[in-house]
């Protein structure tokens, strides 16, 4: 089987998708729910819920976009054409094999397909996350944790559309394909 | 003998896993905890023989709230005489990595770490891959030449991906320059590869081309049928001896592969040199392009079986 080191986009991937969303960011969205479905109570959580990670959302969710943006270009079999030991092929041929490896990898895997999808999952979840953050706002001057429950609904949906958002991610491929 | 393993993570995973471990002995003394900064101690880990199953994420210095290690938790884990850091990432964590990072994190044992892509927490979970790397961990000798499958290391694979590039290259050139004239057959070997490959549908429509790329690709369509096409990638130091070259290549081949060369790839190599004795003799310069395609689509099924 033909199966190739990791790559940094593969390494990114990883930080924001398996490190960030699956271990990180959903646990604490996990635990604001049940704040806001009143199955606990931990006002300090949801004071730092809202201060601390809501507004990392928006650093992360940047890194989403950058990878989705990116993966075409990095993840495509056309950049070990310029590694060892195809690099030593005459420039013609290493163009043309460029091409042929590209043109067939999207084909393949269905590339616009995989980034189309993501790239709008990406957008539920921003789209989701500023609908949370009104009404978080609109309910500035009371308890963090009421404001959370208040805005469950808001909550849900953005839970929902950020397991969306890793799913899709998730679906591109973890190595680069060959074959 | 093993006496005692400690799992450290942060999610139920460490039920499931030790659950794994219960199932293979009872003797075993098995700790499990959810956060890197409790304390174990009192579990004596420094003085016994004893393993360590980590979720790699669990030892960040910074996730979920874990502000710091135990001291505890430390000694445990640079005393284990292996520590298997687990992930379920869709990138896996490779060996060499997760050595890199304990390095980095100040583990003295780092070279008996070990990184490994289970799916704990979904149904892909390999509960006997898990079983195994337990039963060699606490074997006698566990040696690195003895690695149970999940833990194998990735080795370089550069040969066999270029020659399925060259492959490709050779297939999408013969397709490009003859379906004017001649269609080929999606059920034989050349249009299974073109399908396989992604340059041909089933119904038999090839990728649409440029005149650019139409033009690139006549511009080459000659080179690709010399013998330097297949072998200059191989030869670092332009020696052009194609003989020793091509044995290179085939032994590089049968150590990437970790057995014998296949017959399909060996017939390639074979109409290689059958170029190669030919010394320019036009009658037996040219590889059929079946051999290639066959060539090609061994590399395709061993890719195929390996995604299910």
């Amino acid at each position: 089987m033909i199966l190739l080191p990791e790559t940094n986009w593969q390494a990114k991937r990883n930080r924001f998708n398996h490190d960030w969303l699956k271990n990180k960011f959903s646990l604490t969205l996990e635990r604001a729910v049940k704040i806001a479905q009143e199955r606990i109570e931990d006002d300090e959580f949801a004071a730092k819920f809202i201060q601390i990670a809501l507004p990392e959302f928006e650093i992360e969710i940047q890194n989403a976009r950058a990878l989705i943006e990116s993966f075409e270009s990095s993840m495509s079999p056309r950049v070990l054409l310029d590694r060892k030991p195809l690099n030593r092929l005459d420039d013609c041929i290493r163009d043309w094999l460029a091409f042929v490896v590209h043109a067939c990898w999207k084909n393949r895997i269905r590339v616009a397909d995989l980034v189309e999808a993501a790239s709008k999952r990406l957008e539920q979840a921003f789209a989701a996350f500023y609908r949370l953050r009104h009404c978080i706002d609109s309910k500035g001057g009371t308890l963090e944790g009421q404001q959370l429950v208040c805005c469950l609904p808001g909550l849900l949906a953005f839970r929902d559309a950020c397991g969306e958002l890793g799913t899709a991610i998730s679906k591109f491929p973890s190595r680069i394909l060959v074959v | 003998m093993i006496s005692k393993i400690l799992i450290l993570d942060s999610n139920d995973r460490r039920k499931k896993i030790k659950e794994t471990v219960k199932s293979l002995s009872c003797e075993i003394n098995v700790v499990a905890i959810r956060s890197a900064s409790e304390d174990v101690s009192e579990h004596g880990f420094g003085s016994v023989p004893h393993i360590a199953l980590v979720h790699k994420n669990d030892l960040e210095p910074d996730v979920n709230g874990v502000t710091g290690i135990h001291d505890s938790v430390k000694l445990a884990i640079q005393s284990a005489k292996i520590v298997v850091a687990y992930t379920g990432g869709s990138g896996g964590l490779f060996t060499p990595t997760i050595r890199g990072k304990a390095s980095e994190w100040m583990y003295q044992n780092s070279e008996h770490w070990y990184g490994v892509n289970c799916k704990v927490d979904s149904s892909e979970y390999d509960n006997p891959g898990m079983q195994e790397i337990v039963e060699w961990a606490s074997s006698v000798s566990c040696s690195d030449e003895d690695l149970p499958r999940l833990l194998g290391y990735t080795t370089s694979v550069e040969f066999q991906t270029a020659l399925s590039i060259l492959c490709q290259g050779y297939l999408a050139t013969e397709a490009m320059c003859n379906s004017r004239w001649t269609k080929y057959q999606p059920s034989d070997d050349f249009g299974k590869a073109l399908i396989g490959m992604g340059w041909a549908a089933a119904n038999g429509d090839l990728l649409e081309l440029s005149g650019e790329v139409v033009d690139l690709g006549l511009e080459v369509k000659d080179d690709l049928a010399g013998i330097g096409f297949w072998l200059e990638p191989f030869d670092p130091e332009k020696t052009r001896d194609w003989k020793t070259v091509l044995e290179r290549l085939r032994s590089h081949l049968k150590f990437e592969l970790k057995r014998e060369i296949p017959e399909a790839i060996s017939d390639l190599l074979c109409a290689i040199e059958i170029v190669v004795q030919s010394d320019g003799d036009a009658a037996n310069s040219r590889i059929s392009p079946a051999i290639v395609a066959r060539a090609f689509l061994f590399f395709y099924q061993e890719a195929m079986q390996a995604r299910t």
